[in-house]
């Protein structure tokens, strides 16, 4: 296949699934919203890597097993979504409708964002954490195997990975890429995904300047000028969450810090500050999974962000059944923390 | 105790590393806070909910007990990540956006957002400083990655192909091609056999020894060799254990093992 054949299937998973599996959660939404649509879609699809996954690492399944259920679950979630939005007229504010209510500063935001693509994508970064991140997906590709060959010498582990395992976020990146004709793992992982996980990183930004400024699109556009720029700026030490979304955004821990977490906050404060929810309680349920699957650091830094906010709406609406969702919400976490002291 | 106390201090210096954000964060809440009406509009109240939170990440990051059992569950190596959940951009981007938006004048508003992008990026540093390099293969990997493993894939053919090299290219060798073993991987880490480490070693910290590395890559099986070499003598001495020179990538001789009658 061309690689330009790829570019268009990685386009396809990467993009259109994971907008039309959102869109079978906004269903009782009078209009859809693209970008949370988009958000969602790829918090249930994480979500169920990570629920394919760990069974198939026990079972020794191969990889092209794991890519085939994850294209089915997506692709149809997305085609049920699709065709479920056309049946019910569901109304959709229309691109071009947007592209006309946009601010200039908006404008200017997404000429830095599209510049810091570019940048992103067409230069490299090195990074020795590759060398198991990106090395597990070519690893598990060339072997067609999930977790059962050490990418730091090609021979098959004598033990497993204990941390690594419980979030498996390469083996994402081995699936996409078995779905996208074998595009090699380490372009997709060093070109396409900070294309496409930086414009998610933005998009969790954007969420917050709706939320603080719903009625005023020049603010939003100014919001995310300066988002930008203060990303621009966080290069003054190698920790922060800036550094690792600007520089390698394709290592799990770096979407945790770039995309989940930011996520996860708007979620709780759409959920757990609010009288009556805004959004599903499942969501944060989603996205406690999701953070599993990216970094063994999401297993435990999503339940924490989740548990302050849980304590902050208990104490604020005097109702602690807000704490026992947030439990509930992460069990993800918990199962996998006991799972972990288990194996470790 | 102690140690948890120096721990969180330490994490937070290196954490910050001497930039101005920290300081424009304190900032941000107190402007959140202060601004705050005694009946707030919803947007204001979701700010100051953010701010809140931040506050009480802070306090968890900053209080010993709780430092110490993420300490614990976390890795106290890793105990900077903990500042990954205060939302730092947003904070400071909503307070930034309301400053702006104090003027009426859409130029004067400009003014003060080309004033606060000065202020930021005289804060911080620009992520674009030494982290990015132009490399000629679509994998991104150090072209002299590349080179290397193509030389092998060339001579090669269908044969199965371990090599061994220093800790430069281990790391990306089989992110470009995984069809290549080696011995050890990234510090050394894989290595099953003690001669596999002791390979490791010898590679990476004591490079006078060509003919001692050369033997024990061809006791181990590596039909692959890829070393720095400085002076032909070094060649010659890799050379001498059976190993033919394919070519040089840059300082880097890529070396394979001559195939013998026995084997």
């Amino acid at each position: 296949m061309s690689f330009a054949g790829k570019a268009v299937l990685a386009l396809f998973w990467l993009v259109l699934v994971p907008w039309g599996v959102g869109t079978l959660f906004f269903r009782k939404e009078k209009t859809l919203c693209h970008s949370q649509c988009f958000l969602i879609g790829y918090l249930f699809l994480f979500f169920i890597t990570e629920l394919l996954t760990l069974p198939m690492i026990r079972l020794k399944l191969p990889l092209h097993i794991l890519s085939i259920f994850y294209a089915v679950i997506g692709v149809g979630m997305a085609g049920i979504g699709i065709w479920k939005r056309k049946k019910e007229r569901l109304e959709c504010s229309g691109v071009r409708t947007r592209l006309q209510g946009i601010s200039g500063w908006l404008w200017i935001a997404v000429i830095l964002i599209a510049a810091q693509i570019c940048v992103a994508s067409l230069l490299a970064h090195m990074d020795a954490d590759d060398a198991f991140y990106v090395g597990t997906a070519t690893t598990a590709v060339h072997t067609d195997s999930i977790f059962f060959v050490n990418p730091y010498t090609g021979n098959p582990y004598r033990n497993l990975p204990s941390r690594y395992i419980l979030s498996p976020f390469p083996i994402f990146l081995a699936v996409i890429s078995q779905l996208c004709g074998g595009l090699h793992p380490a372009i997709l992982a060093h070109v396409i995904f900070p294309a496409v996980f930086l414009v998610m990183a933005y998009l969790v930004l954007y969420q917050f300047a709706e939320l603080f400024f719903p009625k005023d699109a020049d603010a939003r556009g100014i919001f995310m000028i300066l988002g930008c720029v203060l990303t621009w700026f966080s290069g003054f030490s190698i920790y922060t969450s800036g550094n690792f979304q600007m520089i390698r955004i394709w290592q799990g821990k770096g979407l945790l810090a770039a995309a989940l977490l930011p996520l996860t906050i708007w979620l709780c404060v759409k959920i757990t500050m609010q009288k009556k929810p805004e959004l599903p309680w499942a969501f944060l349920l989603l996205s406690n999974g999701a953070c599993c699957l990216v970094s063994s650091m999401g297993i435990m830094l999503s339940p924490v962000t989740a548990g302050i906010f849980a304590v902050m709406g208990a104490v604020r609406y005097h109702d602690p059944k807000r704490i026992v969702r947030c439990v509930l919400c992460c069990i993800p976490s918990i199962v996998l923390g006991a799972a972990y002291v288990l194996i470790k | 105790m102690r140690e948890v106390i120096d721990l969180i201090f330490s994490t937070w210096q290196s954490y910050w590393n001497k930039s101005w954000y920290p300081l424009l964060l304190v900032g941000a809440v107190l402007f959140i806070f202060v601004s705050l009406k005694r009946k707030p509009l919803y947007t204001e109240r979701k700010a100051a909910e953010v701010a809140v939170y931040a506050l009480l990440v802070l306090a968890v990051f900053f209080f010993p007990l709780s430092a110490w059992i993420l300490q614990k569950c976390l890795g106290a190596e890793v105990y900077w990540r903990v500042l990954w959940m205060v939302p730092v951009v947003p904070l400071l981007a909503y307070t930034g956006t309301r400053l702006i938006r104090l003027p009426k004048k859409r130029t004067a508003q400009a003014a003060v957002l080309v004033v606060l992008l000065g202020v930021t990026a005289v804060s911080g540093k620009s992520i674009y400083e030494g982290n990015y390099s132009r490399v000629h293969n679509y994998q991104q990997v150090p072209d002299e990655v590349a080179h290397v493993c193509n030389l092998i894939n060339a001579h090669r053919g269908d044969g199965d192909a371990l090599l061994a090299t220093d800790n430069n290219l281990s790391p990306y060798i089989r992110v470009y091609d995984a069809s290549i073993r080696m011995p050890y991987g990234r510090l050394g880490r894989g290595a099953k056999a003690e001669i596999d480490r002791t390979i490791y070693h010898e590679i990476n910290f004591e490079q006078d020894q060509y003919s001692e590395i050369a033997k024990n890559a061809k006791h181990r099986g590596c039909t692959y060799l890829a070393i720095c070499i400085y002076d032909e003598e070094q060649q010659k001495e890799i050379e001498a254990e059976g190993y033919v020179l394919l070519d040089f990538v840059n300082q880097y001789g890529v070396f394979a093992l001559e195939k013998t009658e026995e084997s």
